[in-house]
């Protein structure tokens, strides 16, 4: 294998990871703000897909209107399960919210494939089907395309979280609940953005990533693991961890199925994944700590 | 080892000994068998979710490799029904230590999704590797289990080897869930820092009881192999360990009796919301969330609250608190 070959899965790898990243944000938030891992998060991302094509196609508006459109109403739909579903839990065992985030990841499938049908679905080609040749190395546009919109999105975020006041509460309110609320943080705000952001976060992957990938009603558990093990490769509760850890699961995945095979590739990904469990659960940015019990 | 209290235990018997005779054709035969086989499943994902607090939705995968160790075994190497009944554990051991060793120090979300991850894997292994499994189209031709010289055709025979099979797991069960590692971990679910502080191994006695639960699963998967005598990947989908998880959640989690009354009603809703199709599985969706939100401690809990609200009326509190009531947190 030469060198623009690896360059070019390189590169590649850098484009589905910056989706993978996208998941793997929502993860973190989510985890941080409440202690559980969201299992409809791939399920926000395929709904993003639909209702982008829903917005674009059917509606007629345009592609950046149909991607605002999209992203917030399944942030409402985000907002809306947390509201009905989780928030009765809260006092109840863990793995009982848990349980109800599968649920949810089981109504929106199916849901979905009631109002789309359960065949795939496909954007039309937005972007050109051009290929950048650099020294050799081959790069179709719309791989670019989807990976800079997906890093120039994490970058308004993360400066959101950062810089802004309200960013900031709701960071406080990730961390010590009744000190945030002491200081003057509207808890309901902070627990509707948390999971309304972290729908929203998938629905915008799913939306940018549809002009090439076919949208089926039954793609998100695929994406609910992909972005976890991108979550928990960096680290899960770390936004920084979320962001590398997905552009490296990208990068690694694109590498072996060039050198191994495709028929391996998810395998390769969980397999990952239970390593990591087993090595350093607490991922490559975050030290070791104890359990939250 | 506790035995039953002799009474129950005899009439768990002769209800099992009726039932074929009120359940006739093999239609029903057939569906006594299944919610048999699923009981075994609950029970074993009971152990899991219910008892240790951990979201599990890799049992499937167990009872899937329960099932192929068992066919295999006894179609390539002709292995006797009750030799591949023990491979088939023994698998079952292997795969709770292997999944159990790395996930199970972890903290519940990941335990969760590491177990999706374990499903998917599986379902890669079984589809491709060829020369093992028979790829897509499965192992075919399980021969009729034979034992003690009887030779179990027909479904109606197969009854009784998967109700007495049933009832010593539910034995066992009840066993280790009254022993001093059963109510070690109900101490570990309710309040993990205050367990380990009191000398609990945590990690230990995870596994210990993953792995039991995970030998139960293969057993069944034993059964199931043997009672449809043909093994195939797409008959093991994701889909069926989140029937498990409601079965155990509609039946009380934390409730012994919880996974009998589960499966038992799962199985006959699912025959009958087959018409259903398409609402099929959105129909369970939601009842999930209901279920969690106003009913969490599932049929058993109710029964209890009910026995508690009777006897609190006719008897004094004393009565009551001997009973032993154990109530979800």
């Amino acid at each position: 294998m030469e060198i623009a070959q690896i360059a070019q899965q390189i590169i590649g790898g850098v484009s589905v990871g910056a989706i993978y990243a996208l998941l793997a944000l929502g993860f973190s938030l989510t985890f941080r703000a409440s202690n559980i891992v969201h299992f409809a998060q791939g399920d926000f991302f395929m709904l993003g897909g639909y209702a982008g094509i829903s917005f674009y196609l059917i509606f007629g508006f345009p592609f950046w209107l149909a991607i605002i459109l999209s992203t917030i109403c399944v942030a409402l739909v985000g907002i809306g399960f947390q509201k009905i579903a989780y928030k009765p839990l809260w006092k109840s065992h863990h793995s009982f919210v848990l349980m109800s985030t599968a649920a949810t990841s089981i109504v929106l499938q199916n849901t979905a494939s009631l109002i789309w049908g359960p065949d795939a679905w496909r954007f039309p080609k937005l972007f050109s089907d051009e290929i950048i040749n650099i020294f050799g190395v081959l790069i179709p546009i719309e791989t670019i395309w989807v990976g800079v919109s997906a890093i120039i999105i994490m970058v308004i975020f993360n400066t959101f979280l950062q810089k802004t006041k309200l960013g900031k509460g709701f960071r406080a309110a990730a961390q010590d609940r009744a000190m945030a609320q002491g200081m003057g943080v509207n808890l309901n705000v902070a627990d509707a953005f948390v999971f309304g952001a972290s729908a929203g976060l998938g629905a915008i992957g799913g939306v940018i990533i549809a002009p090439i990938l076919f949208v089926t009603p039954y793609m998100g558990l695929i994406f609910t693991l992909k972005g976890f093990t991108a979550a928990v490769l960096g680290g899960l509760g770390s936004i920084r961890g979320a962001i590398l850890g997905g552009f490296l699961l990208g990068i690694l995945e694109n590498l072996s199925t060039a050198f191994i095979s495709s028929t391996y590739k998810d395998a390769i990904v969980f397999i990952t994944l239970l390593l990591i469990l087993l090595l350093k659960p607490s991922g490559l940015l975050l030290k070791p700590q104890l359990e939250k019990v | 080892m506790r035995f039953p209290n002799l009474v129950r235990f005899l009439s768990a018997i002769i209800i099992f000994a009726i039932l074929p005779t009120i359940f006739k054709g093999h239609y029903w035969q057939h569906i006594l068998n299944m919610i048999l086989i699923f009981t075994i499943l609950a029970i074993s994902v009971n152990l899991v979710f219910g008892y240790m607090g951990a979201l599990t939705f890799g049992h499937i995968s167990i009872f899937a490799i329960g099932a192929y160790t068992s066919a295999l075994m006894s179609t390539n190497f002709g292995f006797p029904f009750m030799a591949a009944f023990l491979c088939a554990g023994l698998s079952g051991v292997f795969t709770g230590l292997v999944i159990g060793y790395p996930t199970l120090k972890l903290a519940g979300s990941y335990f969760a999704m590491a177990t999706i991850g374990f499903h998917k894997i599986m379902e890669v292994v079984f589809l491709n590797w060829d020369s093992v499994t028979g790829g897509a189209s499965g192992v075919t031709g399980i021969p009729y289990p034979v034992i003690f010289g009887m030779n179990l055709k027909s479904e109606e025979n197969f009854y009784y080897l998967i109700a007495s099979v049933c009832l010593i797991i539910y034995l066992l069960y009840s066993n280790l869930i009254k022993s001093h590692q059963g109510r070690t971990v109900i101490a570990m679910r309710d309040n993990a820092i205050a367990a380990s502080s009191l000398g609990v191994n945590i990690e230990q006695t995870r596994i210990f009881v993953f792995t039991i639960s995970a030998v139960f699963a293969a057993l069944a998967g034993s059964l199931y192999a043997h009672l449809v005598r043909y093994v195939a990947p797409e008959a093991f989908p994701l889909s069926d360990s989140v029937l498990l998880l409601i079965m155990v959640v509609l039946g009380g989690p934390g409730f012994l009796k919880g996974p009998i009354y589960g499966a038992t009603i799962i199985v006959l809703a699912n025959e009958y919301l087959q018409s259903l199709e398409k609402y099929n599985m959105l129909v369970f969706g939601i009842g999930i969330m209901i279920l969690l939100v106003f009913l969490p401690s599932g049929i058993a809990g109710l029964y209890e609250r009910i026995k508690v609200y009777v006897l609190n009326n006719k008897f004094n509190q004393k009565y009551v608190a001997e009973l032993g009531i154990e109530e979800v947190k």
